[in-house]
């Protein structure tokens, strides 16, 4: 009940918080998080640029998996590690602190330093734990090596029995600086949870404006998962519908209806910007595409002889039926393993989520909560499911948990719809109205921590999807 | 499929969303008139904003029951309500007596739950006229469906908008 009231207010407080990145934060959850503090990060004048600390704290905090302190609570801000005084940390019962700098080389080259400090081993001494965790450091070492950073394994690295749990240096441009941010924080994120963080993946989504005098307009956009970097790809004053990702998260498949006020089903790089016409077939579309996970074909949804059937289009846009009955199916979404898909259908009755097992070919009901579940979409690992539920007044959005056959609703909103989770599943993206716009939200999958992407202005963001990688 | 929430806090909200459909209405209506989609890409390359011409929508006839051409739907039904069973029928005898005609069904949904499932929902609405239509006698080939399911309407803010579960009937020159 309190959680709910709690809501309810930052809803109402929402107006006037708009434009900023942050409003909303419940971790009072059952949970256990994972208590560390992100300290300010030393850099150089003007102050303007991107604070890489911010970007960390902000990613950490929201993930769902981290309590992260309030920098206010502290009067010590060391930026290196032998300016750590681990007796002043101790009082603090925190897990780690993250501290660096970044610095200014000159010629728009920044580098940025940071150390995943380890405060725990202090607080309890338990040597197998300790051990564990710093043996993944070389591997975590080795997946940030990419063309425009430079990782360095520092040498003061000692994973027998160390105070750091990460250590690294990059040199990137100013522009690059919330990426490197980003890929610090999945850095510290899988070290402390042992599972890969999401923050340098990408989300899709439509941007709707609508104003009163002239015909609204629609957007085809991309963005960081968190809400920057926005940028749009196709914008036309015909709806355009129901993007999808191709599963190296490198181009998006989608619904446009610009030609004629008729569908067709495109893709699109969003590297190269290279728009492809898969097909339009003769005005029958019902769009939702999902691409296969081995890239080469999309399932979407057509009407066909008085029913919606669901076809696998070839990038060519030639048809194999695959799953058809009376009524409607339609909202189909892979199973990352290609093995099943989940999709929606009311063939016995009432709007519900069935799975139909490729090698098989049979159909299974997968929920009965109720008498409106649409808009399924798994988990990376296939063990969850995400979608919309309907109580008969209100949408939530519901998690299906496919091992313990367990069903929950775990938005209060009233008002949500497209959900997907995040490339690692331990949290998920819906849309949600908001003060008159409907906005993106980030939450746990317990549903109490959520961060609101940025107001990016008076449109509706709708049908938001996250890449999977 | 939703029914109507019934708190009566909520009736401003009410007022003030049937005030917004019924204006995007009259502007819809307003514009049936010939429209061009402006489809433009930003970004790399320096991409040329992409103009697609559409299709002139003529105004078609409009006297008597041939002017009625938004068919409103029970929001938890798609079959075509019993009450325009006359002007169909009308529509079916233009039709049958001008084999040039064409004529265009866009089948909505109102907002709110799956966009996929609304699309359905909406391009059900508007079979259902067009079967209607045929079971007069008119030429299939005269009649074209698309569904818009809720992708024109305003969020769902926890109101159904039963305007929105309607069906347009648009006359095209071929």
């Amino acid at each position: 009940m309190k959680k709910i009231i709690l809501i309810c207010l930052s809803i109402l407080i929402l107006p006037q918080l708009a434009g900023a990145a942050l409003n909303l934060k419940l971790t009072k959850g059952i949970k256990a998080l994972i208590p560390i503090a992100v300290l300010p990060f030393a850099k150089p004048t003007p102050q303007s640029m991107t604070d890489v600390s911010a970007v960390i704290n902000q990613d950490l905090s929201y993930s769902g998996q981290f309590s992260v302190s309030n920098n206010a609570d502290f009067n010590q801000f060391p930026i290196i590690l032998s300016n750590v005084n681990f007796d002043y940390w101790q009082n603090y019962n925190l897990n780690a602190l993250v501290i660096g700098s970044v610095v200014a080389q000159g010629g728009n080259q920044y580098q940025v330093n940071f150390t995943l400090v380890n405060l725990f081993k202090n607080k309890i001494s338990d040597a197998s734990e300790q051990t564990s965790v710093n043996s993944s450091n070389n591997s975590a070492t080795n997946t940030i090596a990419s063309p425009t950073t430079t990782a360095n394994n520092s040498p003061e690295s000692n994973p027998a029995n160390s105070a750091i749990l990460l250590q690294q240096s990059f040199v990137v441009k100013q522009s690059d600086l919330r990426q490197v941010g980003h890929k610090i924080a999945n850095l510290i994120y899988q070290q402390l949870t042992g599972q890969p963080g999401y923050f340098t993946s990408k989300i899709a989504y439509v941007a709707v404006k609508r104003n009163l005098n002239i015909n609204p307009s629609y957007s085809l956009m991309v963005a960081d998962y968190d809400g920057y970097d926005t940028k749009p790809l196709i914008i036309s004053n015909e709806p355009i519908a129901t993007p999808a990702w191709s599963p190296q998260g490198d181009q998006l498949a989608y619904i446009s209806y610009e030609n004629k006020g008729l569908p067709a089903l495109y893709t699109i790089n969003i590297n190269s910007m290279q728009r492809h016409l898969v097909g339009s077939f003769t005005g029958s579309l019902e769009g939702t595409p999902a691409w296969s996970p081995d890239g080469s074909k999309l399932a979407i949804a057509l009407s066909k002889h008085g029913s919606t059937v669901i076809d696998l289009a070839s990038l060519q846009g030639h048809l194999t039926p695959l799953i058809s009955s009376w009524g409607i199916n339609t909202e189909p979404s892979w199973l990352k393993t290609g093995d099943a898909l989940v999709f929606t259908s009311n063939r016995n009755g009432t709007p519900q989520l069935y799975q139909l097992d490729i090698a098989s070919q049979e159909v299974k009901q997968l929920t009965y909560n109720g008498n409106y579940n649409t808009t399924g979409s798994y988990s990376p690992l296939g063990d969850k499911i995400v979608l919309v539920h309907g109580d008969g007044a209100n949408y939530n959005i519901g998690l299906l948990d496919l091992t313990l056959q367990q069903f929950t609703v775990i938005t209060n909103s009233n008002v949500a719809n497209s959900p997907s989770f995040s490339p690692n599943g331990n949290v998920i993206l819906y849309s949600t109205l908001m003060s008159g716009h409907e906005e993106l939200i980030i939450t746990s999958l317990d549903g109490l921590t959520s961060l609101i992407l940025p107001n990016l202005g008076n449109s509706d963001k709708v049908q938001p999807t996250w890449s999977p990688v | 499929m939703m029914r109507n929430n019934q708190f009566s806090s909520k009736i401003s909200l009410v007022i003030y969303s049937s005030i917004m459909s019924l204006l995007l209405l009259l502007s819809a209506c307003a514009r049936q008139s010939p429209s061009s989609a402006v489809v433009r890409s930003i970004g790399v390359n320096n991409y040329k904003p992409r103009v697609v011409k559409t299709t002139k929508f003529t105004l078609g006839p409009n006297q008597g029951l041939l002017g009625i051409r938004h068919y409103y739907f029970d929001c938890q039904s798609t079959l075509m309500p019993s009450q325009y069973q006359n002007a169909a029928k009308a529509q079916a005898s233009y039709l049958k007596n001008t084999p040039s005609a064409r004529l265009q069904l866009q089948g909505y949904a109102a907002a709110g739950g799956g966009e996929g499932y609304n699309i359905a929902i909406a391009d059900q609405r508007a079979r259902s006229v067009a079967n209607y239509l045929q079971l007069q006698g008119v030429n299939p080939e005269q009649i074209s469906i698309v569904s818009y399911g809720s992708l024109k309407a305003k969020p769902f803010n926890g109101q159904v908008i039963a305007k929105n579960c309607r069906v347009d009937l648009v006359y095209r020159e071929i």
